[in-house]
């Protein structure tokens, strides 16, 4: 059994122009010890993916379909046992680390609140040295735990919100684009951090990213979303050794190297979700479009061995 | 012409066109409301001497009498029906918030403008002068002005242009100072556009838009200041109809002619919220504007 | 571990240095308008102008000295706290103030107290419902209250429940049939019974307390109440407040230690405001209720005509203000560490 499993998920936001389909008819798998590597452009809706295995989505958004993480199942979950696993078995690190923290609170105060909340019995010097436990291991000198969040650097604050998120050492991690507000040091810093901690306590990571650079160094597994649906996964060598559908060909030919003399994109725009292209969402930009492709949506096909895409290129 | 491309693509305009289409909103609603009602007492004031049943000091009774079909509002202790004096009364705090705010902006706007433009220590004394002036209790520097300039509807006027012209002040020169770090600001000036053009051009309608809004607010402020100010006795001579003074004189009387001070007041209540429910409406409707156009 | 403290000194040193050109910017517009304007300040306070008492007062007063000496002789006067002698109770205007600044200041508490409590219940339930028919119904009835005249008010509550339905008496600090006033320690008469263990007095002042009070404070309640509501919008929708529902804190904790919280901080930012317009309210909710605070000794000097009184009650009032709009600033700057720099 993967340690998370999503069928059909479905997410449709409530707007006043309509209802948004954030995430149609999707289907993911992670296990456990492994980094499944979520790419995509913005508004593809990774992001909303992820919030939505916690299911922290605003109140007015339809969540169809079913998680399961360790066989239990999310979507039908009730308020209680949510609260329960947020933050103790699945942990959630946000994009923008600058604006997570409460500036009316010291990080000590953060951590005594969140050790409270999941293990209400525990003493208050207890905590304490759980705390500084976990922020040693993020290299956040423990001394410093009575500042507050205005007081520390963007990567500071990222590092400090990664140590909240594994005080519990949860078994899940979904990391939303941790480190894009973040310089490149940084970034590689805390993304190794993040991989020695993963080995360390054998976590499943969700890496939501649009940097494809970073699913080819820690990511295991990887999954292409387009317009609130995956549109390919596999492993990530071989994803990247021989991409199958053509936006994802059109990612990696973006990608630019040293060797790159020319830019080049992917032409067009990603569609208007309120009112999307008919068939494969893909189509009006894609090289290799056929007559079907407007038709209906690709089902999912599995080409080669370990591999699926939604694509008509590949039938199954 | 120029102006009129700015006024027609700035946010206003999008705003003014968006009234006539958005009445469902609640934000359009409360503004078409609020400016119904504001009409409505406009026209009560103007046309007082037709719509008023009685002649405000005429006297006809020979007691202070309760509401009664005869005399909707009651009358008082010296005979008057009260429901004509309070439509004649109307006029004074239309009157003098209308002075007052025209005086306010006159000297507020400019002044915030130049100050918030040109900056320096100019800028610094002025927000000094101002910020002092708007933090103190506005009834009470109303009080001490009106106590030594006398009475009369003009000096009112004066008196409430003093308290509320730092509020336009404060309000446009923060805008001004927002305004000025924009980027299309530094490219009219790195073009070696001369200055008034851009102030004239880009600044100013942009904070042009703020003025409605301030107004809104400050003008139920305004009246409420000027009824404290002739409840208190200050600034009025007492035989001219006006709800503050009205309601002052019947003031000690409210155990038994508690008409004399209700209805008085009920109208200063129904026209301050009226003008509460344009700046709210006007505020929900600017807001998101200028949040999708992208400014701070 | 070093806590971090550092600069709420610094702080607090450099918020009293601002605050001394405001005094002087204050007195001296006091100084302008009293004085200085053209017209004949004592002339329209008296309503005459060409009498020999006039002419006296104007001697007494230094009103035919060269300007500049008078304004110097005015701050001298200010900073040695005389102000001169009242005109009506023949006492020095600083001891009249004196003794009726305890009645002004609890009725300040007493209402800041009633329009918080009512305030934040407006606002948290506009905001926990928003869009809905009870968020609808509390922004009205906020915006309805912060536009009632306070006088209005006040004599409505007299009327309903002080003649209507008996349960108050219409005005005053104390039953004087009834009771005597306390020893004086502050000179609130609710603390100094306490203090002296007059249980019964101290109900009897504390029901004077409740119409002024609950007038004045309704009447800011709707302003904050208006505030409170914003402040919570926005706060519920804060980026910290997902990350914490996000790590699993209890949604009690959720909403009273990170939403609220953070939502009342502009709010303390804001109280000088509020100060502001308690203390323009206060004067009318004295009157009204002939609560013998500076408030009702302002009108009482209009009324009368006691020039040096309205001149030192206004002097006392303006440094008053700037005094508390610091000690505010220092609080906010205690709660909210990101102030201080």
């Amino acid at each position: 059994m993967s340690l998370l499993e999503i069928r059909a998920l479905t997410v449709r936001y409530k707007s006043r122009a309509g209802p948004v389909p954030a995430v149609q008819d999707l289907d993911l798998d992670l296990e456990k010890g492994k980094t499944l590597g979520l790419v995509g452009e913005s508004g593809c809706g990774k992001s909303t993916l992820g919030k939505a295995v916690l299911r922290i989505l605003p109140e007015r958004t339809e969540v169809l379909g079913s998680i399961r993480f360790a066989g239990k199942d999310l979507v039908a979950a009730s308020a209680a046992d949510l609260q329960a696993i947020r933050g103790y078995n699945v942990s959630l690190i946000f994009q923008d680390p600058m604006t997570r923290l409460d500036p009316l609170m010291t990080i000590e105060d953060h951590f005594l609140e969140l050790l409270r909340s999941h293990e209400s019995e525990i003493e208050d010097d207890a905590a304490r040295e759980r705390a500084k436990t976990v922020l040693t291991a993020v290299r956040i000198p423990p001394d410093r735990m009575g500042q507050y969040p205005h007081e520390f650097s963007g990567g500071m604050r990222q590092r400090i919100m990664i140590a909240l998120a594994l005080v519990f050492n949860p078994t899940l991690l979904i990391a939303d684009e941790p480190t894009t507000s973040l310089d490149v040091i940084v970034e590689a810093q805390i993304l190794h951090l993040l991989d020695s901690i993963k080995r360390d306590f054998d976590m499943g990571v969700m890496l939501i990213t649009h940097n494809l650079g970073l699913v080819a160094e820690y990511a295991d597994e990887m999954a292409v979303m387009y317009a609130g649906r995956i549109v390919e996964r596999g492993h990530v060598p071989e994803v990247f050794r021989d991409p199958l559908h053509p936006y994802t060909k059109g990612l990696l030919e973006s990608v630019i190297d040293l060797d790159t003399k020319a830019l080049t994109s992917i032409p067009g725009q990603p569609p208007d979700l309120l009112d999307p292209p008919k068939g494969c969402a893909f189509h009006p930009r894609c090289a290799a479009v056929m007559a079907q492709c407007s038709s209906a949506v690709p089902p999912v096909t599995r080409p080669r061995e370990g591999r699926e895409t939604r694509c008509y290129l590949y039938p199954g | 012409m120029a102006t009129v491309e700015i006024v027609r693509r700035s946010a206003m305009g999008r705003a003014l066109r968006l009234f006539l289409g958005e009445s469902k909103t609640l934000a359009g609603f409360l503004v078409w409301a609020g400016i119904a009602i504001v009409v409505f007492f406009v026209i009560l004031a103007v046309f007082a001497p037709w719509i008023a049943p009685h002649d405000p000091n005429e006297v006809i009774t020979t007691t202070a009498q309760p509401p009664s079909a005869a005399h909707p509002f009651g009358t008082n202790r010296l005979g008057q029906d009260i429901l004509s004096r309070v439509i004649w009364g109307a006029r004074i705090p239309l009157t003098v918030v209308a002075l007052a705010s025209a005086i306010a902006i006159a000297v507020g706007a400019p002044a915030g403008l130049l100050s918030g433009f040109y900056g320096g220590p100019m800028d610094r004394f002025l927000v000094l002068v101002m910020d002092s002036i708007y933090a103190f209790p506005g009834l009470l520097l109303a009080i001490v002005v009106a106590a030594v300039i006398g009475p009369g509807v003009v000096n009112v006027s004066l008196v409430i242009a003093l308290v509320y012209a730092p509020t336009y002040f404060r309000v446009i020169r923060n805008h001004v100072v927002a305004v000025k770090e924009e980027l299309f600001v530094e490219a009219a000036d790195a073009l070696a556009l001369p200055r008034t053009t851009v102030i004239g051009r880009y600044v100013l309608p942009s904070v042009a838009q703020s003025i409605p809004v301030i107004f809104s607010v400050s003008a139920a402020d305004a009246i409420l200041t000027q009824a404290g100010l002739s409840f208190l006795g200050l600034g009025l001579p007492v035989d001219i109809p006006d709800w503050g003074v009205d309601a002052s004189r019947y003031a000690g009387l409210f155990a038994t002619m508690w008409w004399g001070v209700f209805f008085p007041g009920l109208m200063i209540i129904i026209l301050t919220t009226a003008l509460a429910f344009i700046s709210e409406g006007l505020n929900d409707i600017l807001n998101p504007l200028l949040r999708r156009k992208g400014a701070r | 571990m070093p806590k971090s403290q550092g600069s709420l000194r610094v702080y607090i040193v450099q918020r009293i240095l601002l605050s001394i050109p405001m005094i002087l910017i204050l007195l001296t517009l006091v100084f302008y308008f009293l004085r200085a304007a053209p017209g004949d300040p004592v002339g329209a306070i008296l309503g005459e102008r060409a009498s020999r008492w006039a002419d006296t007062i104007r001697r007494q007063l230094g009103l035919y000295d060269p300007l500049y000496i008078q304004y110097f002789d005015y701050l001298r006067r200010v900073f040695t706290g005389d102000m001169g002698t009242s005109i009506i109770t023949q006492r020095s205007v600083s001891e009249d103030i004196a003794q009726r600044l305890p009645a002004t200041f609890e009725l300040a508490i007493a209402s800041m107290l009633v329009a918080v409590v009512v305030g934040v219940l407006l606002g948290v339930v506009g905001a926990t419902r928003r869009d809905r028919p009870a968020d609808v119904a509390t922004r009205l009835v906020a915006t309805v209250l912060y536009n009632i005249p306070v006088f209005w008010l006040g004599i409505i509550m007299q009327l309903v429940f002080a003649v209507w339905l008996g349960w108050f008496d219409v005005g005053g600090r104390l039953d004087p049939r009834r009771f005597e006033v306390p020893p004086r320690v502050t000179g609130m008469y609710t603390v100094d019974s306490l203090l002296a263990g007059q249980i019964h007095t101290f109900v009897d002042a504390l029901a004077h307390l409740v119409l002024p009070a609950a007038t004045l404070g309704l009447v800011l309640s709707g302003f904050f109440g208006r505030m409170v509501r914003a402040n919570m919008l926005q706060s519920l929708q804060a980026d910290f407040v997902e990350a914490a529902v996000a790590r699993g804190i209890r949604p009690a904790s959720v909403f009273y230690r990170h939403a609220l919280k953070n939502a009342m901080v502009p709010v303390a930012t804001t109280m000088g405001l509020t100060f502001a317009i308690l203390f323009s309210g206060a004067i009318l909710t004295e009157t009204v209720f002939s609560w013998e605070g500076v408030g009702r000794y302002i009108f009482k000097a209009i009324s009368n005509r006691d020039y040096p009184a309205l001149q030192g009650a206004v002097v006392y009032y303006a440094i008053i203000m700037v005094v508390i709009s610091l000690l505010i600033d220092v609080f906010n700057a205690w709660i909210d560490p990101r102030i201080r720099y």
